[in-house]
């Protein structure tokens, strides 16, 4: 199981990228995440709303209520222009930590 | 017999009743417990077992609460709707009008007291009611402050009084000094605004 710290750090990131792929509501989020993880990646399935709340309050995203195909009322999220933006520093921040990781990995096995 | 609708009732009360009570929070909440109860159904599992999974998948309800008081920033600080949040800023302004205007008074009595020989006249007792009155709001600020709406009818009545000495001021003295017309349009927005918390419309299902 991944750390809490992580799991924490990693759910903006995490979020803007599934959603740059198109808009999406909470469930189908926290599934996604699961099912790519291999369910190592487990949130509180809660604790993912006050994320996207906060995310919208700072401009990163938007939302809009929408019915289902099954009739039922969803809240859908998408990327902002500020959500890109966002993503970007975090793919280049993250992309930055896993390179200085995969290198040290790769000199103890040297 | 477990009855699916009436936990899942059950369960939007006890969120309410831990504090999460803005309706689009618990409304998305609800939304996700429905989705994965339909979800796990396929599972073999009885519909109680699933429906407390989903609850403890969920998470505690104070725990959520203090993350979504957390997003909201200074906003979701003052009031989940509209009308909590205009009674959180009145009660602030009330507060400190009141506390103002009852030190004020204070002191004149005091100095009145403390003088050579006080003679009680009209407009002492005038302004000890008063007093007792601004107490009273001072109270009644702090509990619209926090949350609690009961007092609104105190705020409305010092307000009301002090619309009615704009009018004493206009006939009497006849002079439109700036500071009373400000505090007059204060009186009037309190009086307007001052309403009582919406309550939370469910969309879910």
């Amino acid at each position: 199981m991944i750390r809490k710290e992580l799991v924490a750090a990693s759910a903006e990131p995490m979020i803007l990228s599934l959603l740059a792929r198109g808009e999406s509501y909470g469930y189908a989020i926290i599934q996604e995440v699961k099912a790519r993880s291999g369910g190592k990646l487990q949130w509180t399935d809660g604790m993912l709303y006050p994320v996207l709340h906060r995310m919208e309050r700072r401009g990163l995203i938007k939302s809009r209520w929408a019915e289902s195909e099954t009739g039922r009322k969803r809240k859908y999220y998408a990327l902002k222009k500020d959500g890109k933006t966002a993503m970007a520093k975090h793919q280049e921040q993250w992309s930055l930590v896993h390179s200085v990781l995969a290198g040290l990995k790769k000199e103890q096995y040297v | 017999m477990f009855d699916l609708e009436q936990s899942i009732a059950d369960w939007r009360k006890q969120m309410l009743a831990a504090g999460i009570k803005s309706p689009v929070p618990l409304d998305e909440l609800e939304i996700h417990l429905r989705e994965e109860i339909e979800r796990q159904m396929k599972s073999g599992l009885s519909e109680q077992e699933i429906f407390n999974s989903a609850v403890q998948k969920i998470g505690q309800a104070g725990l959520l609460k203090t993350e979504f008081k957390k997003a909201g920033g200074f906003i979701g600080w003052l009031g989940e709707n509209k009308f909590a949040r205009i009674n959180r800023i009145l009660g602030g302004f009330w507060l400190a009008y009141c506390s103002w205007m009852f030190f004020m008074i204070a002191s004149s009595l005091l100095g009145f007291f403390l003088s050579y020989k006080p003679r009680a006249t009209p407009d002492l007792y005038l302004a000890i009611v008063y007093e007792f009155i601004l107490l009273r709001g001072i109270i009644a600020s702090i509990r619209l402050f926090i949350g609690i709406t009961r007092d609104r009818r105190i705020i409305r009545f010092i307000a009301g009084i002090g619309l009615m000495l704009f009018v004493v001021q206009i006939i009497i003295i006849r002079t439109w000094p700036l500071p009373a017309i400000a505090l007059t349009v204060f009186n009037l927005a309190t009086i307007w605004l001052l309403r009582p918390p919406q309550k939370p419309k469910s969309v879910a299902k």
